[in-house]
C-alpha cells in the first residue's frame, strides 16, 4: 500500500456522533465576555491616533535620542581633541621659550662680560695715554734738565754764584719726582695688563688663574710687561723663548687660584708696592698717596683698602 | 464556512449569544469527534468538548484573527487534550469493534469490505503511533486541517508537521505491509 492510498483511507476516517444533549449543554454554558460595542471591521480607523502611531513615534524618539547622544559625544570628542592639540602646541612653545630664555641669559652674561672687558680696555687705553703723556713730560723734563745743566754750567762758569746752584738743585728734585711718578704709573699699567691677561686666561680655563707668568704667554702680548720700569736691576726678555726668572720684576701671588674672590692679591710690585687684585684692578703702594692693608687668610693675601675715596678708581 | 464562522465570531465577541450558539452548532461535532478518537470514550470527549468551548468564550476577546477560527479552535482543543492527558491518564485504545461500529452507524465511506478492513487496520495502527505523530495525523487527516493550520494548532512549524506526518506514513506503510505478508 502506497502513501497516497494510506492518506486517502485516513481522510475517510468515520466521525463519532456527539451524544444527545451535548449541543444544548454547550449552548447553555455559553458565557460570553461583557458586551462591548461592535467595532468596525477596519479596526485601524477606530484606533486612536496616538495608539496607532505609538510604535513609530517611540522608535523615532529613541532613534532621535540616540542620534542626539552620538552628536553630543562626537562634539565633546572634537572639543577634547582641539584642547589637546592646543595644549601640545603650548607645551612646544613653552619648551622653545625656555630654550630662548636660557640662550638669552647666556648671551646676557657674555654681553656683560664683554662690557666689562671693554671698560677695562678703555681704562687701559686711558692709562697708556697717561703713560705716554708722562713719558713725553719726562722727555721734556730730560730736555729741560739738559738745558738746565747747560745753563748751570754756563752760569757756573760765568757767575760762579751759589744762588744759581740752589736753583738747579731744586730743578733736579722736581725732575726726580716726575720720573718716579711716571715709573709708578708705567708699573701700574704693567700690572693692569697682567691682571687683564690673567682674567682672560681664567675665563677660558674655568675661572682659574694661570699657575705662572709663563702660562700666560698666549694671553700676554710681550714679556717686557713683566719688568717694572723702576727695577733697574733686571732686564726684560725680548720674547717668551728667552724669558726666565731673571726677566720678571713682579710677584705672582695667586697662581692657580680662583677668580671668584676679587680681593685676593694677584700680583705685586716689590719696587713701588703696587698690587694687582683678582678682579683686575690695581692699587698704588703705600707712600704714593693710597693706603691699604694685606691680611693672610687660607694661604691667600687678602686686600683691604683703608679709607678709599668714594669716587676714585682703584689705581689712582 | 470560514467567512461565515469569522462573522459569527465577530458577533460573538460583541456579545451576540445567538452567534455564539451558531458557532457551537457549527463546530461541536468536529471537536467532539476529535476528542472521541483521542480519548477513547464518550464521557471524556464530551467533558473535554465542554472545556474547550468554555476556554473559547473566555479567550474570545484575545482572538486576533491571525488564523482562521477553526484553526484557533483546534489549537485550544489540542491544549485541552494535552492538559487532560497530563493530569488524568493515557487514552483508551480504540478497538476494531469501535471503528466497525462507527462505520456501521451511517453510510460507509469505504467502497468495499476489503477497503474497510484495510482502513480499520490503519486506524488501529494510528492509535499505536507516538503522541506527536498521532496528534498531527488526527488534525491533518481526521479533522481535515491543512498543513499550515495543523502547524498553527499544534504551535509548531509547518516543516515539523510534514516531518511528523512522514514518520507516521512510514510507520503505517511498513506495518500494513507486514500485516499483509502475515498469514491469516
Amino acid at each position: 500500500m502506497n502513501d497516497e492510498r494510506i492518506e486517502q483511507l485516513l481522510r475517510k476516517a468515520p466521525r463519532s456522533p456527539a451524544p444527545a444533549g451535548l449541543l444544548e449543554k454547550l449552548r447553555t454554558d455559553i458565557a460570553l465576555p461583557r458586551r462591548v460595542e461592535t467595532r468596525p471591521m477596519n479596526a485601524t480607523e477606530a484606533v486612536p491616533f496616538f495608539r496607532r502611531w505609538f510604535p513609530a513615534i517611540s522608535f523615532s524618539v529613541i532613534f532621535l535620542a540616540c542620534i542626539l547622544a552620538i552628536a553630543v559625544q562626537t562634539n565633546q570628542i572634537a572639543e577634547l581633541k582641539h584642547e589637546n592639540a592646543t595644549l601640545q602646541t603650548s607645551a612646544q612653545n613653552l619648551e622653545q621659550l625656555r630654550r630662548d630664555n636660557a640662550e638669552y641669559q647666556r648671551l646676557k652674561a657674555a654681553h656683560e662680560e664683554l662690557e666689562r672687558l671693554r671698560r677695562d680696555f678703555a681704562e687701559l687705553q686711558q692709562l697708556r695715554t697717561e703713560v705716554a703723556q708722562l713719558q713725553t713730560q719726562a722727555q721734556e723734563m730730560e730736555k729741560l734738565r739738559a738745558e738746565s745743566q747747560q745753563l748751570l754750567a754756563a752760569s757756573r762758569q760765568q757767575r760762579q754764584s751759589s744762588a744759581d746752584a740752589d736753583f738747579f738743585s731744586r730743578n733736579d728734585d722736581a725732575l726726580a719726582k716726575a720720573r718716579a711718578k711716571a715709573e709708578s704709573l708705567a708699573c701700574v699699567n704693567n700690572l693692569k695688563q697682567i691682571g687683564l691677561a690673567a682674567r682672560i686666561y681664567a675665563n677660558d680655563q674655568g675661572d682659574v688663574f694661570p699657575a705662572s707668568f709663563v702660562a700666560m704667554s698666549n694671553v700676554l702680548s710681550t714679556p717686557k710687561l713683566l719688568i717694572c720700569p723702576g727695577d733697574k736691576a733686571r732686564a726684560a726678555a725680548h720674547n717668551w723663548q728667552e724669558f726666565g726668572p731673571a726677566n720678571v720684576s713682579y710677584e705672582f701671588l695667586n697662581p692657580g687660584g680662583s677668580e671668584t674672590n676679587p680681593y685676593v692679591l694677584l700680583t705685586r710690585c716689590p719696587v713701588h708696592g703696587n698690587v694687582g687684585l683678582s678682579d683686575g684692578s690695581v692699587w698704588q703702594g703705600v707712600g704714593l698717596g693710597r693706603s691699604f692693608t694685606i691680611a693672610v687668610k687660607d694661604g691667600k693675601q687678602i686686600f683691604t683698602p683703608l679709607n678709599p675715596p668714594a669716587n676714585a678708581s682703584p689705581f689712582e | 464556512m470560514s467567512d461565515h464562522a469569522e462573522t459569527l465570531c465577530h458577533k460573538a465577541k460583541a456579545g451576540d449569544i445567538s452567534a455564539a450558539s451558531e458557532l457551537v452548532g457549527l463546530f461541536y461535532q468536529r471537536i467532539f469527534a476529535y476528542f472521541r478518537r483521542l480519548c477513547g470514550n464518550d464521557d471524556d470527549a464530551a467533558d473535554l468538548t465542554q472545556k474547550t468551548f468554555f476556554k473559547v468564550w473566555t479567550s474570545l476577546a484575545s482572538y486576533q484573527r491571525r488564523s482562521s477560527f477553526s484553526t484557533w479552535l483546534h489549537g485550544i482543543a489540542h491544549h485541552v487534550y494535552v492538559d487532560w492527558r497530563r493530569t488524568n491518564r493515557a487514552a483508551d485504545s480504540q478497538s476494531d469493534e469501535w471503528w466497525e461500529a462507527r462505520a456501521a452507524e451511517g453510510p460507509s465511506p469505504f467502497e468495499d469490505a476489503a477497503e474497510r478492513d484495510m482502513a480499520h487496520r490503519l486506524f488501529a495502527l494510528v492509535d499505536r503511533l507516538e503522541d506527536r505523530a498521532k496528534e498531527a495525523v488526527h488534525l491533518h487527516y481526521y479533522q481535515g486541517l491543512s498543513l499550515h493550520e495543523t502547524a498553527e494548532a499544534l504551535g509548531i512549524a509547518t516543516s515539523t508537521v510534514k516531518y511528523r506526518l512522514r514518520e507516521a506514513l512510514d510507520f503505517l506503510r511498513t506495518h500494513t505491509t507486514e500485516a499483509k505478508l502475515r498469514p491469516a
